[in-house]
């Protein structure tokens, strides 16, 4: 059973996938992750923004795939072996959809109870951090437990079009 | 009981919507031609086989009002009524009525009140007493004039094993047999058949002149019937003579030929076939990977093999893309009926005449053409057939036509609305043109009247002087070319003023798979539909100039085409790009206009399996879709229609 609404998605599973992106730790609904593949060459769509890498073939579908480090403003790392796509099935307002999230590298599946999660501290209206439902502490660790399905909306990939001008002109590498 | 029905539920739902269309197909003929019993037959056996489905359901709501409409149908049937055009106007109101009391009721819901139609069948019905008809007893139980004479037969009916509707489908053979002459005892009772209380199979005791292979036929011919039997009891002076007992090789040699029809066809749910269509897209991808491996190998017996799957592959994507096949009087079939309605609400009369309803394009393509061209039939009955005496006036017979017809046209499907109405006037349009600024009113030397006509299809453009309940509701012939061209298509319109006009839709065969033209900037591959591909130049073959500052291709007739670098439209320009004159250039048809496409490298002509891309890309501009090519990569399609907007 998939639960999206936020809050009730901790209450039905304590185990998250985690994952690094430059020196933090993030956390991730294990019910949310079809599969891990390696970094892949990526196919990338001209006039999307940069979090935007563009499109894969997963087994004959063509998935789209998200720049977490673009996303939440990291700068720019070079892929390595370790460089991971995590394939998550993402439930907006108009139905599930299936996409890929590139991250530096994969941890391990860890519990984290819910009375381990804090609260998102607020960063001002500068950060959004709408797609984070909490910071779990587990002993020393600390890893920002994310909701997936906020991180990317279709109204964000619409809103696109009127920026892509300018985003699509430095277009960086793809990925062969 | 309640669990075994839900499961018949589906094969209730299609078939009665397969009546349904029957009966409205039945009083539309009926209504053109009102002497003619056989739609009466049509309309009446239609009524009845729903009655006795809804019976077996439990729908009882349908029940009823398909017998009150069987029993309507029983006094034309018998001469009795006649069938006009207030009568035909009940019976079509109620099947619609049936049509929603049987989603009503199979949805478990208790909304639809069927009343008020139950009540005016029932006064229509009841107009024969005046008629002058005295039989009381209801059109069931009616045995042909003369059933006491000719000869007793015993007809045993044998069911299908596993056969569904099993009640249903015995009382239909009964009363087709009754429909012979005197049905005068059947094994078990009626009561118990219509229960369900036998095995297989049953007997029926019939008297009648008719001959017994033509008992056993009728008989035959009702669904899931396996087999029937018809002995002789009792022959009539005229008949003994001649037949005895039918049965034996004879028998099975003629029932042989319904039971291969029937069993060909199979009903298969829209998502197995979806999938299907995706595996074998699946597989002519890796076809084409293993063709490149092979290219590396180079071994003989690979390459052998590799052939003999390609063919393989080939024969099974043409038949699963036969399977996704429908023939587009699938969706025509509602029309006659809307043409009907739409013609008397604003007193015209139309005739609606249709062709090529077998011929077959893709379920997607199809279930998309529906709404433009009812906005195409609409266009017609509003504004293109005069009213009678209009049309009388300008020496045209009062009934006015409209034709709706399909052809293939090699590998694509043409569409063809036409009327004899009006037609469209050339300058009208021009004016009105001018007049909302779509083009400049001194300009009308550069356009030919073909031009003129297509300004129809542009937004914003409406020629109705006003706007009516049918047409005109803000959806103009600008969505109708949207749509069209969204599918892949093309539209043309003609028309000769005074006289008609027509539209035409161009349509390809199928959506999922195409052929395309590959082209490659650097690394990044590009598919093209060779669809849209005029012609495709050699950078040595290109003339390029300038045309108000713009770079523009020269063709070989002198002709001028805008330039356009797919790079610099992709945003993947750099700076040690070559320049245009080192480019190929493919002359594309984007909407009405020829343009030329500056690309650095073809790659070739290639089959490709179009993919969706993801929901999150909605509104791209540029690219339709996806597809996987042969390495495993991902070509994105470029959309002709929206492509050229990114140069904004």
């Amino acid at each position: 059973m998939r639960v999206t609404e936020k809050g009730a998605t901790l209450a039905k599973t304590n185990k998250h996938l985690t994952f690094r992106l430059g020196n933090e730790e993030y956390g991730l609904d294990i019910l949310k992750v079809q599969e891990i593949i390696g970094i892949m060459p990526i196919t990338r769509i001209p006039r999307t923004p940069q979090f935007v890498r563009g499109v894969i073939n997963l087994r004959g579908k063509v998935i789209p795939v998200v720049d977490l480090r673009a996303k939440f403003g990291m700068g720019a790392a070079e892929d390595t072996e370790r460089t991971c796509v995590v394939v998550v099935q993402v439930t907006g307002k108009t139905g599930s959809t299936v996409m890929g999230t590139v991250v530096d590298e994969v941890s391990e599946v860890i519990d984290i109870a819910e009375d381990q999660i804090e609260a998102t501290p607020e960063f001002g209206a500068e950060v959004d951090t709408d797609f984070v439902l909490g910071i779990g502490k587990i002993n020393d660790r600390v890893v920002m437990v994310l909701d997936i399905d906020r991180v990317l909306t279709a109204n964000e990939i619409s809103a696109i079009k009127r920026v892509a001008t300018q985003a699509g002109g430095d277009e960086k590498k793809e990925g062969e | 009981m309640g669990d075994d029905m839900s499961a018949y539920k589906d094969v209730f739902l299609s078939e009665s919507a397969e009546y349904i269309q029957s009966i409205t197909d039945g009083l539309l003929a009926l209504e053109s031609n009102p002497n003619d019993l056989e739609p009466v037959e049509t309309v009446f056996r239609g009524a009845h086989s729903l009655k006795g489905m809804a019976a077996a359901m439990g729908y009882t709501r349908t029940q009823e009002l398909t017998h009150k409409m069987e029993t309507l149908m029983e006094t034309v049937r018998s001469r009795v009524q006649v069938a006009d055009h207030a009568l035909i106007d009940l019976m079509l109101r109620a099947t619609d009525v049936v049509r929603d009391v049987i989603a009503d009721e199979s949805s478990g819901g208790d909304t639809v009140e069927i009343d008020t139609t139950v009540a005016a069948l029932v006064a229509r019905s009841e107009l024969r007493v005046a008629g002058g008809s005295s039989e009381e007893s209801p059109s069931s139980e009616v045995p042909a004039a003369d059933a006491a004479e000719g000869s007793l037969y015993r007809a045993k009916v044998t069911l299908e094993e596993g056969c569904v509707l099993k009640g249903v489908r015995a009382y239909m053979a009964i009363k087709r047999l009754a429909h012979m002459g005197a049905v005068v005892e059947t094994i078990p009772s009626a009561r118990e058949i219509e229960d369900e209380q036998f095995d297989r199979s049953f007997e029926v005791l019939l008297r009648t002149k008719t001959a017994p292979g033509a008992v056993r036929d009728a008989a035959m011919g009702v669904t899931e019937v396996e087999d029937v039997i018809v002995e002789t009891v009792e022959a009539s002076a005229v008949a003994s003579a001649v037949e005895g007992p039918l049965r034996g090789p004879a028998a099975r040699k003629s029932r042989s030929m319904p039971k291969i029809a029937e069993t060909q066809t199979v009903r298969i749910s829209i998502g197995h076939l979806d999938a299907i269509v995706n595996l074998v897209g699946e597989l002519v991808i890796v076809r084409s990977r293993l063709d490149r491996v092979a290219e590396e190998c180079r071994r003989a017996d690979l390459n052998d093999a590799l052939d003999v799957l390609e063919r393989i592959s080939v024969d099974l994507q043409q038949e699963v893309m036969q399977t996704r096949m429908v023939p587009v009087g699938n969706i025509f079939n509602r029309f006659p009926r809307m043409v009907r309605d739409l013609a008397r609400d604003l007193g015209k009369d139309i005739q609606l005449d249709m062709g090529g309803l077998d011929i077959e394009l893709d379920r997607t393509v199809l279930d998309e053409i529906g709404d433009p061209i009812v906005h195409l039939l609409r266009n017609s009955i509003d504004h293109g057939i005069e009213i009678p005496e209009e049309r009388r006036r300008a020496g045209k017979p009062e009934r006015g036509t409209i034709s709706l017809h399909a052809e293939r046209e090699r590998e694509q499907i043409k569409i063809t609305v036409s009327d004899d109405g009006r037609g469209l006037d050339t300058e009208k349009i021009w004016d009105k043109a001018a007049e909302r600024g779509l083009v400049d009113r001194h300009s009308r030397d550069s356009y030919s009247d073909q031009d003129v006509l297509m300004l129809v299809c542009m937004p914003g453009f409406s020629t109705a002087e006003k706007a009516t309940r049918i047409s005109g509701r803000g959806v103009g012939m600008d969505v109708v070319k949207g749509k069209i061209e969204y599918l892949g298509g093309t539209i043309t319109v003609n028309s000769v003023p005074g006289q008609g006009m027509s539209v035409s839709l161009f349509l390809p065969l199928t959506l999922a798979i195409i052929q395309s033209l590959l082209v490659a900037n650097g690394k990044r591959v590009y598919a093209l539909p060779l669809g849209i591909v005029e012609e495709v130049l050699s950078p040595d073959e290109v003339r390029l100039a300038t045309v108000d500052s713009r770079p523009v291709v020269v063709l070989r007739e002198g002709t001028a085409v805008s330039l356009h670098r797919l790079d610099v439209l992709c945003g993947t320009a750099t700076g040690d790009a070559p320049g245009p004159d080192h480019h190929h250039m493919v002359l594309m048809r984007s909407g009405d206009e020829l343009r030329a496409l500056a690309v650095e490298h073809l790659i070739g002509r290639r089959e490709i399996v179009i993919k969706p891309l993801s929901p999150l890309f909605r509104g791209l501009l540029g690219f339709s879709g996806a597809t996987v090519l042969g390495d495993g990569g991902v070509a994105l399609i470029l959309d002709p229609r929206t492509l050229f907007q990114l140069e904004a």
